[in-house]
């Protein structure tokens, strides 16, 4: 498996641990409330914490650090970005400013705390989805989501989307080497046409594997519906502890995140 | 017992690919039958009309003396299961217990016969170890078997299979002909297996049909087919390695053959007993 598969895929959910133990409805009730808590937060203590949290979980299941910051990568550089605008754009009061080889850059005060906590914000939610994917396989995602009432077909095509999307990033890969090495990347507007090529080749290869994996699924008596194949087990006792914690929890967490700290 | 006839089967594809001439072939219930033929010969399209993914242009294909346009599709595929070329078209859900029981579940089958199934399907292809691991997770045998597994799960009468060999390395290929082989003699599923890997023909199979250009040239077991070396060439296909080697013998150093042996072992029985026969192999071990 590449470096994709290895960062994204759900092997590390497969592994049994104490989170993974826990039953994916409890976790799903639990990860939307505090991503909602973490959305109406008023102050960063709330994400930060989430964020701490996240990262003591999941090393504690022993996830490498490094797979941590590969998944939380992108958002981060994203938050980063809307951070600096921010702080550079908006507000009045100055808090910082200097000059870069003849530049002015000016932090503001107002931009820089907007920023920083959506740059927080960001971090905290991410962080809880990245327990929440590196301790819940797909297939009960699927189950959970059904339970949840999510409409069949959604929870079906999330299925099959999570099952080919490693296979198009293996056909781009290996489309990609097959193009540089007949020198198509060697120079940025060889580079632009070829991505457009590969690009427009994706998509007709997409259509012709739906349609060979259509019949390979007709073939087994597909008529359309849910392929789900898991049931979900009834609740233990310490997922029923754990959702009647919630009820203590949920409220303290929404009272600290409406402090204004600052 | 004839249990699926093939007759006159013309087929077109949209582009005007005339794909099949006119097949007419009976595939016996419990044999293990080749489809052997060069690439662009018509073996796949000729798999699908098995099972009803594609309907001919003209004439029929009977499912046990029933003309298969008079069962329901979810009777054909129960009945016909067939395992393509490329596991990665087949392979859909996330696990390889939920792959396996996709089939079970379509039939409508309780949960305790779909988990029976599953289980029995994986241990005839050894992958029991396996149940739970994620299906991207697989090497590519590996996903064959599941492949296997998925259609064997849906107990078919028939199994076809679209070049189950390609792409194997060669342990992987001895490991796939011996479970089909298994599957055959053992538990007595009829096998159909379209390939143009011609060394496996003599060892695994009881009969094969030659495919050419849309048509079948030839039908019989492997050593009256291979006998007719002219039209295996116009067939565009080679002697099996074992055989071309024999054929060399026989024909331009005139060694006496009553046949052509076609395998290894067939091979080697026929020249220790020429060698036993003339006195030379007790020549060559005492040296005279």
């Amino acid at each position: 498996m590449g470096l994709i598969h290895y960062t994204f895929s759900d092997s590390y959910a497969r592994k049994d641990n104490w989170l993974s133990s826990i039953d994916v409805r409890v976790k799903l009730v639990y990860i939307v409330s505090l991503l909602t808590i973490n959305l109406i937060a008023k102050n960063i203590v709330i994400p930060v914490s989430f964020l701490f949290a996240s990262l003591s979980m999941l090393l504690s299941v022993k996830v490498p650090f490094g797979v941590i910051i590969r998944n939380m990568f992108i958002p981060s550089t994203l938050a980063i970005l809307i951070l600096a605008v921010k702080g550079l754009h908006e507000g009045e009061k100055i808090w910082l400013s200097f000059s870069i080889a003849g530049y002015d850059v000016v932090l503001r005060e107002e931009g820089l705390y907007s920023g920083l906590i959506i740059f927080c914000k960001v971090l905290g939610g991410i962080s809880l989805v990245i327990v929440f994917s590196f301790t819940t396989t797909i297939s009960r995602l699927c189950a959970g989501l059904k339970w949840l009432r999510v409409p069949e077909t959604i929870i079906e095509l999330l299925s099959i989307i999570y099952r080919y999307i490693f296979l198009f990033l293996d056909e781009v890969s290996a489309m990609l080497i097959a193009q540089k090495s007949r020198l198509g990347h060697s120079s940025w507007k060889k580079t632009i046409n070829s991505l457009g090529v590969l690009g427009g080749m994706l998509i007709i290869r997409a259509f012709t594997r739906s349609e060979r994996t259509y019949e390979a699924m007709r073939a087994r008596g597909y008529e359309g519906g849910v392929m789900l194949a898991i049931n979900l087990p009834a609740l233990k006792k310490k997922e029923y502890f754990l959702v009647i914690g919630m009820g203590f929890l949920l409220p303290m967490l929404v009272y600290t995140g409406d402090i204004q700290v600052w | 017992m004839v249990m699926l006839r093939i007759r006159d089967v013309q087929y077109r594809y949209h582009d005007g690919t005339h794909a099949l001439m006119g097949v007419t072939l009976d595939i016996r219930r419990g044999e293990f039958l080749a489809i052997l033929g060069p690439n662009g010969s018509g073996k796949t399209t000729l798999l699908k009309h098995l099972n009803g993914l594609l309907k001919p242009l003209k004439g029929e294909i009977l499912l046990e003396e029933k003309s298969l346009t008079q069962y329901s599709s979810k009777e054909i595929f129960q009945r016909v299961g067939i395992v393509f070329q490329d596991p990665n078209d087949q392979l859909f859900a996330p696990s390889v217990w939920e792959d396996v029981a996709f089939g079970p579940m379509n039939m409508g089958l309780t949960r305790d016969e779909i988990n029976r199934r599953v289980d029995k399907a994986l241990s005839l292809v050894s992958m029991t170890p396996y149940v739970n691991k994620g299906v991207d997770a697989l090497s590519f045998g590996q996903k064959k078997r599941v492949c296997i597994a998925g259609v064997l799960a849906m107990k078919p009468n028939i199994l076809i299979l679209d070049e189950p060999t390609c792409g194997l390395d060669p342990a992987g290929v001895t490991s796939i002909m011996t479970l089909l082989k298994e599957l055959n003699k053992v538990h007595g599923i009829t096998i159909v297996m379209a390939t143009n890997a011609v060394d496996l023909v003599p060892l695994y199979m009881d009969r094969l049909a030659v495919m050419y250009n849309g048509n079948v040239l030839m039908v019989g077991v492997p050593e009256r087919v291979f006998s007719d070396t002219d039209k295996i060439r116009n067939a565009c296909i080679e002697l099996p390695q074992i055989g071309q080697l024999m054929q060399i013998l026989r024909d331009e150093d005139n060694f006496p053959m009553d046949f052509l042996p076609l395998t290894i072992g067939e091979a080697r029985r026929y020249l220790m007993q020429e060698l036993t026969a003339n006195h030379s192999l007790t020549d060559f071990k005492t040296g005279h």
